[in-house]
């Protein structure tokens, strides 16, 4: 074989590669996303991908040298002509416009528009057979506007006052539905943030958030690494009304986002909370808090005043004062049957008066409290001991006499066996006591009358003893004068 | 014809008697085979609109193939759509309808078609004792016509194109050419040439180096 022939041979193999490139290199073209179109300087289709034949449900054939113009709507095809004829007549034939623009898809009678975004570009070619050819890149943005919505619809719902501030101090675009409410302002787009948000705040405003205001313009067009010294100087806080009567202002927590565009602030996105009603709500637990505790501290001093009252602050026992309320209610439990007996013994330290005259009253009172000591110590739950006055003890029990003596009994004993050490010299002190047990009916007086005479019939029979009637006080409804003359005789009788 | 020298010729107008020849040469070729590879008569050339620039895209396809020797080289280029290519075919290779010919098959209709041109056009220089080769023929989107390059030249080599347009029963084919003239001596004799009416379906047979 010739040499020529070899070479033709070579040539031969290298176009069919070429062609079988060229095929490939189409189908690449027509696989690229979205909407892939040439056009010429009439606005011709040259090329488009599947995609755009697709989407119009047409044919190659019958695409090529359609007018773009007929898949755009009247309006929308004159801004897109436009941006065409901006960019043949660019002197920079990189120059790049992008822009959005709605497509009509589906048949003419139902033409539906679908938000895409286009990108325009010259293309370079070797004659002017078509003149300038450009090439139109679409991708359908619909998804991305729903997935918007969508989130709009969220942030419009929230109850949260959403915008973008720019960097001159204007309202840019506002996200919240609510934003308007919030600010008591019809028209925010272009407002000044000073004016809607943080007046009439302003003219109240301290240095320290004044100065916060003027962080706020300051960050702006600023690197963001310098960001965050400026926000922690923001305003957190506001209390926002526009009208005379603060009932009707807001307690608005703002939050601040920078914006950035090539590490730069561009702008903020602000976000304000309404913490009125969590503001109240604050201050009412707060005051009911306060509240509380008023009613607390007057309980607490209340029941120490009522204390005090009723306790005998020498000897802790309880007062005459206490005794009224308590032994009323035990003798009416008595005279209902609700409890079987209640008896009384009245004691009375013998010659107290010698005590005190001997060795004061300091002494005595010691002496005092010390038997008031032994009269509780021996004193059950349900007994109430009593300092009646002077140095005469009273203590009601729910028993019957012959219990109410023996615990009578203890307490004198006790009362014998101890010792007073008064200024060096030794003391013992007796006591004396009379036993009644109630009477059904009877007054709390007659009651303690009966007792009293026993005391008095104790004292007289030589004293340090405990006197109790003789006779079943059922069986003795007598009067008092008679009672006092069939007990004299004691049922124990403790003498030294 | 012609019926002067060489000698006593101006070289300007013994070129453009050349390129005549040329271009007569080839769009003789283009009509003649179309009539035998579409099987029809009817077969008509004409001329494209006067606003035609070189460099329009002529139709959604073309193929184009390479004439090629020491004195002379041609591109030609045939232009057409789908359904032409596929009505066509269907004449030729039968079936139940032009849509059933597939993509394919249409392509490979009009690669032969380019072939057969250029296999007539490597003949009639034959004749003239001008040897040419031919390349394998290839097909691709008309739109890559905005990317050729038809330079019109006079020297060292002539080069210069030729648009013109076929039509067959009904469907359009559009043809174009780019001549290129090495040797313009070694081609004088084609000025006077008279090229025969008679298909001579041999011409076809044309043995790929």
């Amino acid at each position: 074989m010739s040499r020529i022939n070899l070479d033709l041979q070579a040539s031969h193999k290298m176009l069919m590669l070429l062609d079988e490139a060229n095929a490939n290199a189409e189908s690449v073209i027509d696989q690229i996303p979205g909407l892939f179109v040439v056009i010429n300087e009439n606005h011709e289709v040259l090329r488009a991908n599947q995609g755009f034949i697709d989407l119009f449900g047409l044919d190659g054939e019958d695409l090529f040298r359609a007018p773009l113009s007929r898949f755009f709507r009247r309006e929308s095809w004159k801004v897109f002509a436009h941006n065409i004829k901006q960019i043949i007549d660019a002197e920079d034939p990189r120059q790049v416009i992008r822009f959005e623009m709605g497509l009509a898809t589906g048949a003419a009678e139902e033409k539906s528009e679908r938000p895409f975004h286009w990108t325009l570009t010259q293309r370079t070619v070797k004659n002017q057979g078509e003149g300038r050819l450009l090439t139109v890149f679409g991708d359908d943005i619909s998804g991305m506007r729903e997935a918007e919505r969508r989130l709009m619809k969220v942030f419009t719902s929230i109850p949260l006052g959403i915008f973008t501030l720019n960097r001159d101090g204007t309202i840019g675009d506002s996200y919240s539905s609510h934003l308007e409410t919030m600010l008591d302002c019809g028209k925010l787009a272009g407002a000044a943030v000073e004016e809607v948000l943080f007046n009439p705040e302003i003219a109240t405003m301290d240095d320290a958030d004044r100065h916060g205001l003027d962080a706020i313009y300051a960050c702006m067009g600023r690197s963001e690494l310098e960001y965050a010294p400026f926000a922690k100087r923001f305003p957190q806080e506001i209390f926002h009304n526009t009208t005379a009567d603060p009932k009707n202002g807001r307690w608005l927590k703002i939050t601040y986002q920078p914006i950035v565009f090539n590490h730069i602030v561009e702008q903020l996105l602000i976000i304000l909370e309404d913490r009125t009603a969590i503001v109240i709500a604050e201050k009412e637990m707060l005051e009911a808090a306060h509240n509380r505790e008023k009613a607390i501290e007057l309980e607490r001093q209340s029941l120490a005043l009522y204390e005090s009252a009723i306790r005998d602050p020498l000897t802790d026992l309880y007062t005459r004062l206490y005794m009224k309320d308590a032994v009323a209610a035990l003798l009416w439990e008595h005279d209902r049957d609700e409890i079987g007996d209640v008896s009384m013994v009245i004691f009375d330290i013998d010659h107290f008066k010698k005590i005190n005259d001997t060795h004061g009253h300091p002494n005595g009172d010691r002496v005092l409290s010390a038997v008031a000591g032994i009269v509780l110590e021996h004193s059950g739950e349900t007994d109430i001991p009593i300092r009646f006055g002077g140095e005469e003890f009273i203590v009601f029990t729910p028993a019957d006499g012959p219990t109410a003596l023996a615990f009578a009994e203890r307490v004198r004993q006790a009362v014998e066996d101890m010792r007073f050490d008064l200024e060096g010299a030794a003391l013992r002190a007796t006591i004396s006591g009379g036993v009644a047990s109630h009477r059904r009916g009877e007054s709390l007086d007659d009651f303690m009358h009966r007792a009293d005479q026993l005391l008095y019939e104790a004292k007289r029979s030589g004293r340090n003893r405990n006197m109790l009637e003789r006779r079943p006080p059922e069986e003795s409804c007598e009067p008092a004068g008679q009672t006092s003359q069939s007990t004299a005789t004691p049922a124990f009788l403790s003498a030294k | 014809m012609d019926t002067r020298t060489v000698n006593e010729t101006k070289p300007a107008d013994e070129t453009q008697g050349l390129k005549d020849a040329l271009r007569k040469l080839v769009r003789h070729a283009s009509v003649t085979r179309l009539k035998i590879h579409a099987d029809t008569h009817e077969v008509e050339i004409s001329e494209l609109d006067c606003a035609f620039k070189p460099g329009r895209i002529l139709a959604s396809n073309m193929v184009f193939i390479l004439v090629s020797g020491d004195a002379f080289r041609l591109t030609f280029k045939a232009h057409f759509n789908a359904w032409t290519a596929k009505s066509l075919a269907f004449r030729v290779f039968g079936g139940q309808s032009p849509e059933a010919i597939s993509e394919k098959q249409a392509i490979d209709y009009f690669k032969e078609y380019a072939n057969l041109v250029a296999g007539n056009v490597v003949a009639l220089l034959g004749e003239n004792g001008i040897e040419q080769g031919i390349s394998l023929p290839l097909c691709t989107r008309g739109f890559y016509e905005v990317f050729a390059d038809y330079p019109e030249k006079a020297h060292p080599i002539v080069s210069y194109s030729d648009f013109w347009q076929l039509g067959a029963n009904r469907h359009a084919i559009f043809c174009s050419a780019l001549f290129e003239i090495m040797d313009r001596k070694a081609l004088h004799g084609l000025v006077d040439y008279e090229i025969s009416e008679d298909i001579d379906d041999d011409d076809e047979e044309i043995d790929f180096l």
